[in-house]
């Protein structure tokens, strides 16, 4: 039992419940139609037909986390045999195989330039390695290591080379100088752990969900919070931009992915599988922003028309928990990474 | 885990253990590298040997057996004789016992105690000696006097003995302490594992196993409250906020979302095939090299996508090149060039921030600048003020303001609408879906052998060849030829040579290059004979573009030559660009290549304004002809190339590798055989030309469309029978009598009509200055 409130917190929680509640009203008068009814004019959505077009192989325990690369061609991926993998998605090939200092690897990303990788996880650090330079043993070079965290690193993403955005499980979002190495922004971002960020690089914008339920907009060049979206009954485990940059989508533990839209500052759409036993981890959405992907713990990928919100099938393969599900930037490959030691791409 | 080790350990149908020899000293109970990998193999049904290594390194490292003798930092195992100890059960990894670092400094200190040679400390290892040296000076009389103990009992055993506990040892601490860098598979996971490190087969309900993503853990998380007063009262003014901002209708955003979905589900490969194919169902690789980020010719889709947004365009380095090769031809690049300039600066070296905002200040910002940006009072005295403290993100206020107001809403209005991004839109590739599959290696062989064959016919038809210009627009037409190469070997007559039309790309779809900028021309050549050489005419040239250049040679290699003239206007720009290969000829004769060089030496220097006919000035060409190799050279002259192409024909004469040279082509030319250049004749014009059109710009070499005079070449004399195409180009025309093309053509029939196939020659188009790109062209080419 936590301790009791005192008075005065009592009555800004209630102050903050009642505000909330009046907020909720407010979206309320601006959903005017829901997007199924407002995009009953678009045409259907024909059945993908994506199947499993690489299996790459090559790691020996679970596989956390994949991420592509720029050129919608390289695949980073961390597992916890403790080594990151950069692949060729095209030949399937391993380009480069980085072992880490801690086995504990939670996410693992590439920077759009392809030149570096980033991974953290329970190690409380964020490590980024230079693809393109190699020390004596072959490796790649380690070219910083971010410390300073009180929980253990949940995602991270590159605002371009010299910079990164990392969210954690003491809750907070930082931007770091990777060339100096320092920090050079952190806020508290939510009562929970942050699980999950996509960012809008051209647009300043990131998203984080957290294990507090709730999803926050930030502005990359302040970090300071823009929008609170609320909507989710359990974790966040992943959010996701739509392409346009208007919208993003979440898959959570609550079995269920929403659709939110920037502005008009609240959830659009709500999809289920049909099946609603598993929670969803991960989510994406394809390049026209028309298809959402959501990985899930029942070891498929679901799609959704994004705008009808009718399930479009699963993608079948993996024989376990999907972890991680990433999208190249020009939309040709959809790599997922799973706890069946396999990554796949499909396309 | 252990209960493999178990097993391992089973007298009977474990690893076999027994005494082994290590340098005349027995090691009592040990077994080999490769006998253990050998049982892991067969025990677990690995089949590559390299996993069974990395399993036993594992064990290893977790401190299930142990080296014998040496040890290295990495604790891995070999698999080869080297001999290995199971670690007594009481020291395993599951027995959980934490070492004391009392017990880490003794037996630290004992190694520190003895023979220097072979016990001596890593350096990871003095660094913890001296730290908990300092750590434990109370006690540390007490552990010197055991580990001296200790040490005297060594001495006492025998060596065998001595070896085996030196080395346990060793592992043990190993284990428990690795060096830095190495992997603690000790390490205790932050929170519980259950058995992850164990490969078990998971179960899809492992939830406990939360090593794996961050959901899972994240929910076991405690979540925090609300911490004090001070942080609900930030949320509650936070939220108070959110009640006053402005929303949108979800309608409005609903039709916002179902535009977006609507304008770009072209670009979505899973509604839509991408260009040129889907590269998992063809199992094409020139998806991949066509949508590289640097092309020389976009794809039609790419191209089209520009027009959709100014990001679709600066977000895609080839658009972005596209656009500042507009803004310069316009004069007006200064903008862009200031915002590409400080977004490097925001990525540059901090070393060099400093010395970079100075530069870019000058340039730009400061008044009197020679390349003046304009921007309003405001925003120059936020700039002034900023360059107070430089950093990397002083002129971030002022490259917005030019991004939002000059790049977004007038540069790229203009960009869209303007005659060279139509130009770009025209001569962008559209690929057809073509699932043929060539090598290019086969048809440089198969070329050249032809080649060999035909001989020497007198006539080689020397193709016309074109040259291209890149227009202005750096768009260039673009032509690829390679695709005729490539027809031939699959085995597809040929037959067509591509047919490109004005500036419309064409067919040519496999090959593109990435970098095509010019094209091509290819001449074939007349090769009579052989419709390989045909093919090999294909080549194409590719003109300008610098870049692009490189980028091509993988094709290359299918492409005989390329020859890229550049001419050098005024400083090196070459206002146009043309290449012509040439040399079909070149090809045939050897597979090796030959390189020309050229008889201007200089490059660059030359004057536009001397054409002689003779040589054209100096320009540098080189020539090079490589059949297998793949490599083209390009060559640089602009006109030269237009001799190579003479020289092809002449070739037909020789076979051998002609290389000419050409520069004074005429002469030589006219020793080689009989053939005229083409060129020469319009040297002059284009002489001409350049001269009048030097654009100021020096620097890239990409072409301005205005000075892209090209000169155009064309050329060629060579029809090729049936047609015989003529490219006249109006220059041609206008100026002077396109050269001998009516000789050679009956040769050119002569052998066509020989061979079957099709020689592919192409012509190009010439653009004329000022005007947009007249070309005439024509292709022909059937033979």
């Amino acid at each position: 039992m936590p301790p009791k409130d005192d008075p005065e917190t009592a009555k800004l929680k209630q102050e903050l419940q009642a505000l909330i509640e009046q907020c909720k009203g407010l979206q309320k008068g601006f959903s005017d139609t829901t997007l199924e009814a407002a995009t009953s004019s678009a045409e259907d959505l024909p059945r993908i037909k994506a199947t499993t077009r690489r299996m790459l192989k090559g790691h020996i325990n679970k596989v956390t986390s994949c991420h592509y690369s720029g050129d919608s061609r390289h695949l980073v991926s961390g597992s916890l045999d403790g080594k990151l993998i950069v692949w060729d998605t095209w030949t399937g090939n391993k380009i480069q195989v980085i072992p880490l200092r801690s086995a504990w690897v939670m996410c693992s990303v590439f920077a759009p330039s392809g030149n570096y990788v980033a991974c953290g996880g329970m190690d409380n650090m964020c490590t980024v390695y230079d693809v393109n330079n190699r020390d004596s043993s072959g490796t790649a070079k380690i070219t910083r290591e971010l410390a300073g965290y009180e929980g253990f690193l949940s995602t991270c993403r590159f605002l371009e080379d010299g910079k990164i955005v990392t969210g954690s499980g003491d809750m907070m979002i930082t931007v770091w100088d990777l060339e100096a190495g320092k920090k050079l922004d952190q806020t508290p971002a939510h009562v929970g752990d942050v699980c999950s960020m996509s960012l809008k690089a051209e647009l300043n914008l990131i998203v984080t969900g957290s294990v507090d339920r709730c999803i926050k907009l930030w502005d990359v060049r302040t970090l300071k919070c823009v929008q609170t979206f609320f909507g989710h009954e359990a974790d966040v485990n992943s959010v996701c931009f739509h392409p346009s940059g208007q919208a993003f989508v979440s898959a959570s533990e609550d079995k269920t992915s929403r659709l939110f839209d920037i502005r008009s500052d609240q959830q659009v759409c709500i999809y289920r599988p049909p099946t609603a036993n598993s929670s969803l981890t991960c989510c994406s959405v394809s390049q026209s922003g028309r298809i959402l992907l959501a990985g899930s713990d029942d070891s498929t990928v679901h799609l959704w028309d994004l705008l009808k919100g009718e399930h479009n099938g699963n993608l079948q393969g993996h024989e376990n928990r999907i972890t991680g599900l990433s999208v190249a930037d020009s939309g040709i490959g959809i790599a997922t990474s799973s706890w069946d030691n396999g990554v796949r791409v499909w396309g | 885990m252990e209960s493999l080790v178990r097993e391992m350990q089973d007298p009977e149908n474990g690893v076999p253990v027994r005494s082994q020899k290590l340098f005349l000293t027995s090691i009592p109970s040990a077994f080999m590298g490769y006998d253990m990998i050998e049982w892991l193999m067969e025990r677990l049904n690995i089949e590559d040997s390299v996993e069974a290594i990395h399993m036993a390194n594992l064990l290893c490292q977790h401190g299930y057996f142990f080296p014998v003798g040496e040890c290295n930092k990495s604790l891995s195992v070999k698999d080869d004789s080297s001999l290995y100890r199971f670690q007594t059960p009481y020291y395993w990894a599951s027995q959980n016992h934490s070492p004391e670092n009392s017990e880490y400094v003794i037996y630290l200190y004992k190694r520190s105690l003895r023979n220097k040679q072979k016990h001596g400390l890593e350096e990871y290892e003095l660094e913890a000696l001296s730290r908990l040296k300092r750590q434990m000076a109370h006690k540390w009389e007490f552990i010197v006097m055991q580990a001296e103990e200790q040490v005297r009992l060594a001495k006492d055993r025998k060596k065998g003995d001595k070896i085996v506990t030196d080395s346990q040892e060793r592992a043990y601490w190993r284990a428990y302490r690795p060096p830095p860098s190495f992997l603690n598979c000790l390490e205790q996971p932050p929170f519980p594992t259950n058995s992850s490190w164990t490969s078990s087969a998971p179960t899809s309900n492992q939830r406990d196993d939360a090593a794996g993503t961050s959901c899972t853990t994240a929910s076991a998380n405690f979540i925090r409250k609300w911490k004090n007063v001070e942080e609900i009262k930030t949320e509650v003014e936070f939220v108070r906020g959110q009640l006053i901002r402005a929303r949108i209708k979800v309608s409005v955003a609903a039709e916002t979302l179902q535009q977006h979905c609507a304008t770009y589900s072209e670009y979505d490969p899973f509604l839509h095939p991408p260009q040129p194919s889907n590269p998992w169902l063809s199992d094409d690789p020139t998806y991949w090299i066509l949508n590289a980020a640097l092309v020389e010719v976009p794809t039609e889709k790419r191209a089209k996508r520009w027009a959709i947004s100014i990001e679709d365009l600066v977000t895609d380095q080839t658009g972005l090149q596209e656009l500042t090769n507009y803004l310069r031809k316009e004069y007006s690049h200064e903008n862009i060039r200031f915002w590409l300039a400080t977004n490097q600066l925001r990525s540059g070296p901090a070393s060099k921030i400093l010395h970079r905002v100075q530069e870019i200040y000058q340039e730009f910002l400061a008044p009197g600048a020679p390349c003046e940006i304009n921007i309003d009072g405001r925003t120059m005295d936020l700039v002034q003020h900023e360059m107070k403290r430089p950093s990397r993100f002083t002129f971030d206020r002022a490259a917005e303001h030019v991004y939002n107001l000059l790049l977004k809403k007038d540069c790229y209005p203009r960009f869209v609408r303007s005659d060279h991004y139509k130009q770009l839109l025209a001569n962008a590739l559209q690929p057809s879906q073509k699932k043929r599959f060539f090598s290019f290696g086969a048809t440089g062989k198969k070329k050249s052998i032809v080649a060999a064959t035909s001989g020497i016919t007198g006539m080689g038809q020397p193709v016309g060849n074109m040259q291209q210009l890149n227009i202005s627009c750096g768009s260039s037409a673009i032509r690829r030829r390679g695709s005729v190469g490539e027809r031939s070997l699959s085995g597809s007559p040929p037959d067509h040579p591509h047919q490109q039309t004005l500036g419309v790309s064409s067919t040519n779809t496999s090959l593109l290059l990435a970098s095509s900028s010019a094209t091509t021309a290819a001449a074939s050549a007349g090769i009579n004979s052989s419709p390989a050489i045909g093919s090999s005419a294909g080549s194409c040239t590719n003109v300008s573009m610098a870049p692009s250049d490189e980028c091509d040679t993988p094709y290359r290699s299918s492409s005989t030559s390329d020859s890229t003239p550049i001419l050098p206007a005024e400083d090196n720009v070459c206002p146009w660009e043309s290449i012509s290969s040439p040399p079909p000829i070149s090809v045939a004769s050897s597979r090796t290549k030959s390189i020309l060089s050229t008889p201007g030496p200089s490059v660059d220097q030359t004057e536009p304004q001397t054409p002689n006919v003779s040589s054209p000035s100096a320009k540098k060409s080189s020539f090079s002809c490589s059949v297998d190799s793949g490599h083209l050279s390009t060559d640089v002259c602009p006109w030269d190339s237009a001799s190579a192409v003479l020289p092809a024909a002449s070739s037909g004469g020789t076979r051998t590798k002609i290389p000419v040279p050409q520069p004074k082509s005429s002469t030589e030319v006219v020793a080689l055989g009989d053939i005229v250049c083409p060129w020469e004749s319009q040297e002059p014009e284009t002489a001409k030309v350049a001269t009048i059109k030097p654009p100021s710009e020096v620097t890239v070499v990409v072409l301005h469309p205005s000075k892209q005079a090209s000169p155009v070449i064309s050329l060629a004399g060579s029809s090729s029978g049936g047609g015989g195409s003529g490219h006249c180009r109006k220059e041609s025309a206008s100026g002077i009598a396109v050269p001998e093309s009516g000789t050679e053509q009956s040769q050119a029939d002569k052998s066509s009509s020989k061979i079957s196939d099709i020689c592919p020659w192409e012509d190009e188009e010439s653009c004329k200055l000022d005007q947009p790109f007249v070309k005439t062209y024509a292709t022909l080419g059937y033979l």
